[in-house]
């Protein structure tokens, strides 16, 4: 047996013990196997050393073939499984984008509610707020209209504003000469002035009572209280609480006009009632007896 | 030996001059087959893959080719066979290349997913798979 077919041989055998090759090139290995033995039949018929050498190259070429197409098949298996796992990895990826996608979804639909919330809170307090203007012009047109009424109220009184509040001036037309006695007529504003003070109930007054500068001062501080506590008569059986209401008579100690005309004296006589502001009280507002 | 004794030796002899011509007829078939492989081979661009042993195989096919021009048709069989499985070998190289590339390029492809996935997990903090 020429040298070139005893190595073929051994290579062929080589391949079959090769577990690789017998599983992904069986065909090729089969196809070796055949050669070599058809290669050994044909030396022990022919002894042609030639064609052994010939025949020895074809089978060793078949086993070459055999090994480079286990070495593909393998590749092959090897980028299968290889591609599995790139799908695995793909899966992988998406799923974690989709995690991803999934959490910022998420946080934007905490802030898109945080936003209903804060919004909602925004048109409950513009809610508030309106209600709030709302009663507060309504407290003001309340406001505002009392202060009307309470000015109609002081027209009717025909009140006067002075620096020492709202004065009103009831004439001598209230008494007869050298009386302290109401007349009968004097009573209806009177009666409006009680009025007035059952609707403000937190005003007080101060009932002043002047003379012009006919006669004495003491007997003009004297009709002056007199006529004064009348007034305060009137008011406090009338209803009005009596510590509401003080009675001065002060004479002729705060003329409003000039004593020589018979005019002039007419205005001097007179009833003032001043009116204070709320919470002022009237023991505290009292005028000097004598002027400075 | 009479004349027709003589004509029945020529006739064996020329039998056997024949025979011995037509024991080595032209390997058409192993030529054919040759060609045929040499072609698959180039169609797997195996010129690309295994340049030596597409070269051989051309080789030994044109040598063929001029050996049964020369009608030494016993050299002409054994070339265009060595021819045949050269060629064969070589689109077998081809092709387990062609498969080893595709391989390496899922390997690779799944490289880059690996180093994507973790930039685009690292692109939004305190989030990781």
């Amino acid at each position: 047996m020429p040298q070139a077919l005893v190595d073929a041989r051994a290579d062929v055998d080589a391949a079959r013990n090769d577990a690789d090759v017998v599983r992904l090139a069986p065909v090729q290995l089969d196809e070796a196997e055949e050669a070599i033995k058809q290669a050994e039949a044909l030396w022990y018929e022919e002894k042609d050393a030639d064609e052994a050498g010939h025949q020895a190259y074809l089978v060793i070429r078949r086993v070459e073939i055999a090994r480079v197409v286990t070495t593909g098949a393998k590749a092959m298996e090897e980028g299968r499984a290889l591609a599995r796992q790139r799908e695995a990895v793909l899966l992988e990826i998406r799923t974690a984008e989709a995690d991803r996608a999934l959490s910022v979804a998420e946080k934007r639909a905490e802030e898109a509610r945080r936003d209903r919330a804060a919004a909602e809170q925004a048109r409950t307090e513009a809610d508030q707020a309106r209600t709030e203007a709302a009663q507060a012009r309504a407290e003001a047109a309340a406001l505002a209209e009392s202060e009307r009424k309470l000015q109609e109220e002081l027209a009717e009184l025909q009140a006067k504003e002075t620096e020492r509040g709202i004065v009103l001036t009831l004439g001598d037309v209230l008494f007869d000469v050298d009386e302290a006695t109401l007349k009968a007529g004097a009573t209806q504003s009177l009666a409006r002035l009680v009025r007035f003070l059952k609707e403000y109930p937190d005003r007080q007054v101060l009932v002043e009572g002047h003379t012009d500068s006919t006669g004495t001062e003491e007997y003009n501080l004297g009709l002056s209280q007199r006529r004064a506590d009348s007034v305060v008569q009137f008011l406090t059986l009338n209803g009005v609480a009596p510590e509401r209401a003080i009675a001065t008579g002060y004479g002729q100690t705060y003329p409003v006009a000039g004593n020589e005309t018979a005019e002039g004296r007419q205005l001097n006589r007179r009833v003032e009632i001043v009116i204070l502001d709320p919470g002022e009280k009237a023991a505290e507002e009292l005028r000097p007896l004598l002027p400075q | 030996m009479d004349c027709s004794t003589t004509r029945f030796v020529l006739i064996l002899l020329l039998a056997a001059g024949l025979g011995a011509c037509a024991s080595v007829p032209p390997p058409e078939s192993q030529m054919g087959k040759a060609d045929l492989a040499l072609r698959k081979a180039e169609q797997a661009d195996a010129a690309h893959f295994a340049p030596l042993e597409m070269r051989t195989a051309r080789t030994k096919l044109e040598a063929a080719r001029v050996a049964m021009r020369e009608e030494d048709n016993l050299e002409a069989r054994r070339l265009a066979e060595q021819a045949k499985l050269d060629a064969t070998l070589a689109e077998a190289t081809a092709q387990a290349a062609q498969r080893q590339e595709a391989t390496d390029t899922i390997r690779a492809d799944i490289e880059a997913l690996r180093v994507e996935a973790e930039r685009a997990s690292n692109r939004i903090p305190g989030e990781t798979q």
